[in-house]
């Protein structure tokens, strides 16, 4: 029993390394620290933190982008089709 | 009369349940005897069909009273199994007791291993599980990293429905896949409507395709400047998503495609005219797509 879970172990442990080394190439970090292996905990840690990071981006630009269309000028023809590209 | 002399032996029994149970302290001894009784009455045991046999010959006070000899044989006979079984019980108790004995002592170890840098993980050690500092030191990984795992499936929408540790990656994957994108999107959104804003702004029909591509290139050679002049996040996020920027475009239509160049490449793609066209190309084809 041990070795049939052992050999069914092995390789969602290989499928998992191999989305572990996905998700680190995605990681901004990963590309400053090169091709260390790093920790999976590690790992998972600065996924967490990436997706707060992310989260924060987004809503930062969008609020960017609304204030954008808030200030823009609303007699300007070029803004006029702005807005409609931006809305469709 | 040989009819009756079971009923009788029965009630006999009965009440000599009875009499067990009166002078029996332990509860479980006593519900034992009424069980063993009950079961008596309903298939005989070999005392019971032998006290039956004699019934058959001899008389009811005989029969009672061999019923009366009986009864008290198989209850002996009861008391020694309850008495083995009660033996096993505790067999058993000392062995879980030393399981337990076992795993109190792992925990021990793990604190005294563990705990005091790393703070409060709890460690434990079932019965069967190795407890060399190896495998301990291996548990507390993977403890920390199905944490991890739980406060990833707290952040991915979604997340929690799926079970196993591959398709949870999946899932994480795909999202942070799909933020960047967004982020990658809205930043490009807003680089392309500045200036574009500007532009028209000095130039109405300057709807021109090159003129657009010329204002999207100044919007990307600075992006640092522009970007970041009311953003918290990071820059590095910021300067990814643009630089990448030229790479989204060729994706606009549904593929999801990264690139995981560094700013250098936006530099190069904009000093080089054969890639300013594509870019003018990309854009143009950018701005019909949103509509």
């Amino acid at each position: 029993m041990s070795s049939r879970r052992s050999s069914r172990g092995s390789i969602s442990e290989e499928e998992i390394n191999e989305l572990i080394s996905k998700l680190q190439s995605l990681l901004p970090n990963s590309r400053r620290r090169g091709s260390s292996q790093a920790s999976t905990t590690k790992l998972l840690k600065e996924t967490c933190n990436y997706i707060k990071s992310l989260h924060r981006e987004v809503d930062d630009l969008s609020d960017r982008l609304s204030d954008l269309m808030a200030t823009m000028d609303h007699n300007s023809p070029g803004a006029e089709i702005i807005r409609s590209i931006l809305r469709s | 009369m040989a009819d009756f002399s079971p009923h009788h032996s029965l009630l006999l029994k009965a009440t000599a349940a009875g009499a067990a149970i009166a002078t029996t302290n332990d509860p479980n001894i006593s519900s034992f005897f009424l069980y063993n009784h009950s079961h008596g009455s309903q298939a005989p045991q070999p005392a019971n069909a032998a006290a039956a046999a004699i019934v058959e010959d001899a008389s009811l006070e005989s029969s009672v009273s061999a019923v009366l000899d009986t009864s008290p044989s198989v209850d002996r006979k009861r008391k020694a199994a309850e008495d083995s079984a009660h033996s096993k019980d505790s067999c058993k108790d000392g062995k879980s007791r030393r399981g337990k004995k076992a795993s109190k002592e792992v925990e021990e170890k793990s604190t005294t291993e563990d705990e005091p840098p790393k703070g409060y993980i709890h460690v434990r050690a079932r019965r069967g599980q190795a407890t060399d500092s190896h495998s301990l030191a291996e548990r507390v990984r993977r403890e920390r990293i199905s944490e991890r795992m739980r406060m990833l499936q707290a952040l991915v929408p979604g997340c929690d429905k799926v079970t196993g540790k591959a398709l949870i990656l999946d899932e994480i994957i795909n999202y942070v896949q799909s933020l960047q994108n967004q982020v990658e999107f809205l930043s490009m959104r807003i680089a392309s409507m500045s200036p574009v804003l500007y532009g028209f702004g000095m130039d109405s029909d300057g709807l021109h395709d090159q003129k657009i591509g010329g204002m999207f290139q100044e919007a990307l050679a600075m992006p640092n400047p522009v970007l970041n002049q009311s953003s918290p996040a990071p820059s590095q996020a910021i300067m990814d998503t643009t630089s990448t920027t030229s790479y989204s475009l060729q994706s606009q239509h549904g593929a999801i495609s990264f690139s995981q160049d560094n700013g250098s490449y936006l530099m190069q793609a904009v000093g080089e005219p054969r890639q300013q066209e594509m870019l003018n190309q990309l854009v143009f084809n950018n701005m019909c797509s949103f509509q």
